[in-house]
């Protein structure tokens, strides 16, 4: 398994990560995104895979799973079925050991990507050497097919610290990540805030693309409409640990503002 | 942030700018202060604070309500009575639509303040939407080039350069306009430039937004600039544009479906619903209606002789007045 | 390095699960250009799951007997190694010519980087084979079809093992693979073997290349089919994939606006649609109008003087007071000498001390 990371930690391209817990009836759109961004990207001549992880669901998921990977494993689509639910963080720390390649697009099973839009962002990490890039995302209703909100709109700025406004729903270098230890797997929420300050008192750049990355569904007892105790924990956890004496705001943040397109550079 | 005041010229102006709050005020400011010395007059142009205890024949705030926020409410009213008895005549700008609250603060301000005029910077006349009492210091000025603005477009290339987006859309972040994005995003082309922050001021330094030089540079790759009020009534947004003249883009409108063209509105080819966005723009001749809008600016009146003609300047400096585009 | 990256966590299997690993060595292997052979040609990914499964769901104590060893380079002894049920595996381990006895010492080394548990695996020459195997039950054969005459193998070694299950690798289309034409007349419907083509156990197997043949009354064999059968069965058919499909472009097209706008029984709709419009749209006019009417109002000199007069009167006498009661009986007194006259007031006042007097 060591080995597998290091050469995945060398080789260039993009490994879309989905993690999966009982999304039977989204997985097909989330999954079909991500192929759709194989093809874009493959006609760039970068390589890249699907990897599914499926943290013990027990609706129709794992036979899902196990069909498309019947069907799909040649054209990338890889999938590690877990025998028992772990966290979020659990999840994408393996995704960052079990990747094939150099970058990450993380791609919860509800979600769907705009595969027009990927080279552009994955030109941006490449320019950058940030370890992560993202870009906006729009918000609809599960079934609708107009966006009412945007998440991810902004660069980051030392209103991070008070509260996310990044989703994890974003493009990542696995090895900038795994540098830093990967996720926190104690966050039953908000881990990917804690990464983003992560990052950003580790001196890491994140980068805002102004692109739409992906639609964000928002549905009925999703984990972000439950896990409300969780997410406060979290928050103060957060707190506790990046800003606890307030002082953020008066230090340099390398990541501060950071807006990048390739088109333009850094604007 | 002062202009020298010129020798032997035919009148002199006092521009007030608010220095901070949101920064195309102060390049508001500076383009009347351009405007007016090319009409041959002495412009100085500062931030409240700064204003020199001299004699003006006119004094012109861009626009008052921001300098006065920028002043502090109280401290600013007090100092703009102090000042007064130097003006012969003075007046606020404005680039609002005047059926917000925006304009109807200004008109506030200007009555408290005692200023006599608001000049509405602007590209449709919007002294009809007025009510009576409100339209005696109403004057509309229509927001033509300034000569440094005539010599950018003088210089633009004619031949197209491939532009990196397809379209750009820069604005505060409402639902109407992320479902406009949305639908951008199906109808014409995924690649659109969107950068739609939540609302905050917008500064010319140490702001998380896009100042000037930030959004010029965003339009020169950017093919279509589209753009939508955040308000339902009919309002040209002249700054919009201007940028998209002088950067080579061309701009969209999107009406709302409550909102209704005037006659007598230019440039109604660049306005539209947002469902026809998608066709119009895939099967638009972007070369094409981007010549149509170029030669349509140039037939424009000026600034400076708009100036000239509302504030009864006389014109030494400026360039003989043209016809405006139909 | 990080201990979160490296805690082991139970998995089930997948393509991946089971096929990573076989990647893996073979990557180890060409980058050493340890031998050539295509490996591929033999073993795919799913095939190599489906045999996975099969280990799993195989009712007894399943011994592998890897013929394919030597075309695999030895990927397929490591599918029947790695297994977490751990059978004992028979491997075809030469002596062979050349460089393609390497794969020996390469599986190994693998093996133990890995420190997976060596004794299980035997490597013998073909002609032990049989020796070594008399008298097992659960022998499951691992053969590939591109070896010259498969057929008369596979029912040598089902002579051998009657429980056995054999599994061919490598199959090709019906018409353009010998093997396949050679197994389907050696074993025809009514003979005592049964050859079923794992590709026919469901829609998404369809790019399977595994031949199973086991005596008919193999139960086990059966059973094991089976399962892996129900494995791969979903509540969706293709037919519901291709009507969702269909459907979807169908609404790209935008189809659904243009009936709406256009067709004769969507009148009705899209007048309510425009009466709702037109309402919305007077309604925000006559909002705005009453906002201008009330701003007027707001500027007047009567409004002003009865917004100061409200105010005095509070500062004079706030409510819940003597002085709010005497100001509140005067204002109806003089409301009444108003619209009534000055006697009507005397007229109520008398009235009302005589109803207190009684």
């Amino acid at each position: 398994m060591v080995a597998q990371m290091w050469t995945g930690l060398a080789q260039e391209g993009v490994t879309i990560a989905i993690p999966n817990w009982n999304h039977e009836l989204l997985l097909p759109r989330a999954i079909d995104s991500a192929f759709q961004t194989l093809i874009r990207l493959r006609d760039e001549d970068v390589p890249g895979e699907i990897l599914i992880i499926d943290e013990a669901s027990r609706d129709g998921s794992p036979l899902l799973l196990r069909q498309l990977e019947a069907l799909y494993y040649r054209e990338g689509l890889r999938v590690l079925l877990l025998a028992d639910t772990g966290t979020l963080a659990d999840s994408r720390n393996l995704a960052l050991v079990h990747a094939r390649y150099r970058y990450i697009a993380f791609l919860d099973a509800d979600n769907e990507l705009i595969p027009e839009n990927v080279p552009s962002f994955l030109r941006a990490l490449q320019e950058t050497e940030a370890a992560m890039v993202y870009g906006n995302l729009l918000v609809r209703t599960p079934t609708s097919r107009c966006a009412m909100n945007l998440l991810s709109n902004e660069s980051v700025q030392f209103k991070l610290f008070q509260r996310n406004y990044i989703d994890a729903f974003s493009l990542v270098d696995r090895c900038q990540l795994f540098d830093l230890g990967g996720y926190e797997s104690g966050y039953r929420a908000l881990e990917d805030h804690e990464m983003w300050l992560h990052l950003a008192v580790n001196g890491r750049k994140v980068v805002f693309v102004p692109l739409a990355f992906g639609y964000y569904y928002v549905l009925p007892s999703s984990m972000a409409t439950t896990s409300g105790n969780k997410a406060m924990e979290a928050e103060s956890r957060s707190q506790r640990i990046y800003n606890q004496l307030q002082a953020r705001d008066h230090l340099p943040l390398n990541t501060n503002l950071l807006r990048f397109h390739p088109a333009l550079g850094y604007f | 942030m002062s202009t020298p005041t010129g020798q032997g010229s035919s009148f002199r102006a006092l521009i007030v700018i608010p220095g901070t709050v949101n920064y195309f005020y102060n390049q508001s400011g500076r383009r009347i202060g351009e405007a007016l010395q090319a009409l041959g007059g002495a412009v100085d142009i500062c931030t409240l604070a700064e204003c020199p205890d001299q004699d003006y024949d006119w004094c012109i705030f861009s626009n008052l309500t921001e300098v006065l926020v920028a002043a502090g409410e109280e401290q600013g009213a007090r100092r703009i009575a102090a000042l007064a008895r130097h003006w012969r005549h003075s007046a606020s700008c404005a680039i609002d639509c005047v059926r917000t609250v925006w304009y109807e603060r200004i008109w506030e301000y200007c009555h408290r303040c005692g200023i006599e005029w608001i000049l509405d910077l602007g590209l449709c006349d919007q002294s009809s939407y007025l009510a009576a009492d409100r339209r005696d210091n109403y004057r509309f000025v229509f927001s033509g080039l300034t000569p440094s603005e005539q010599a950018i477009l003088e210089d633009l290339p004619h031949r197209e350069t491939p532009r990196a987006f397809p379209w750009a859309f820069v604005g505060h972040k409402t639902p109407y306009r992320v479902a406009l994005v949305d639908h951008l995003i199906q109808s014409v082309d995924p690649g659109g430039f969107i950068y739609m922050p939540s609302p905050a001021p917008y500064t010319e330094q140490g702001s998380p937004h896009l100042n000037q030089q930030k959004f010029e540079m965003v339009l020169r790759q950017t093919r279509y600039q589209i753009w939508c009020s955040h308000h339902r009534h009919f309002y040209m947004e002249p700054e919009r544009f201007r940028m998209s003249l002088l950067t080579g883009s061309v701009p969209i409108k999107v009406l709302d479906s409550c909102e209704e063209v005037p006659p007598e509105a230019c440039f109604k080819y660049l306005m539209m619903e947002a469902a026809e966005v998608g066709q119009r723009l895939q099967n638009g001749d972007f070369q094409r209606v981007r010549e149509r809008f170029w030669c349509d600016w140039r037939r424009a009146p000026l600034l400076s002789t708009e100036l000239g003609r509302i504030l009864g300047l006389t014109s030494s400096g400026a360039n003989s007045a043209r016809q405006r585009a139909a | 390095m990080y201990p979160v990256f490296h805690a082991p966590r139970p998995r089930l299997p997948s393509v991946l699960s089971v096929f990573g690993p076989i990647e893996q060595y073979q990557a180890d292997r060409d980058k050493r250009s340890l031998f050539s052979g295509n490996t591929g040609a033999v073993l795919e990914p799913l095939d190599a799951y489906l045999a996975h499964l099969l280990v799993n769901v195989h009712p007894g104590e399943p011994v592998l007997l890897d013929l394919t060893a030597e075309q695999t380079s030895g990927a397929s002894t490591l599918l029947g190694v790695l297994h977490p049920r751990q059978p004992r595996v028979f491997a075809v381990g030469g002596p062979l010519p050349g460089d393609r006895r390497a794969y020996r010492g390469a599986v190994e080394e693998f093996l133990q980087q890995r420190n997976t548990d060596l004794s299980l695996l035997h490597w013998l020459s073909y002609d032990e084979m049989s020796a070594a195997l008399k008298g097992e039950t659960d022998v499951l054969v691992f053969l590939a079809a591109n070896r010259p005459a498969v057929d008369a193998e596979v029912e040598q070694w089902l002579n051998l093992l009657p429980s056995a299950i054999v599994l061919v690798f490598g199959l090709g289309a019906v018409g353009s693979c010998a093997a396949l034409d050679a197994l389907v007349q050696r074993f025809p419907t009514g003979s005592p073997r049964r050859l079923a083509l794992l590709r026919d156990s469901g829609e998404v197997l369809s790019a399977s290349r595994l031949g199973m043949v086991a005596g008919r009354d193999n139960t086990a064999a059966e059973t094991a089919r089976r399962r892996l059968q129900q494995l791969f069965t979903s509540n969706y058919s293709f037919l519901s994939l291709l009507r969702l499909a269909t459907e979807q472009a169908i609404r790209a097209s935008g189809s659904d606006g243009v009936v709406r706008g256009s067709h004769g029984s969507f009148l009705e709709w899209n007048q309510e649609i425009n009466q709702l419009k037109k309402a919305a749209q007077q309604a925000r006019a006559d909002a705005e109008a009453a906002f201008e009417e009330l701003r007027t109002l707001k500027h007047s000199l009567s409004y002003r003087l009865s917004e100061r007069f409200r105010h005095w009167r509070r500062q004079l006498a706030p409510d819940q007071t003597w002085r709010y009661r005497l100001f509140r009986g005067l204002r109806r007194s003089a409301q009444i000498v108003r619209h009534e006259g000055f006697f009507c007031l005397l007229r109520r006042i008398v009235r009302r001390c005589l109803r207190r007097s009684v």
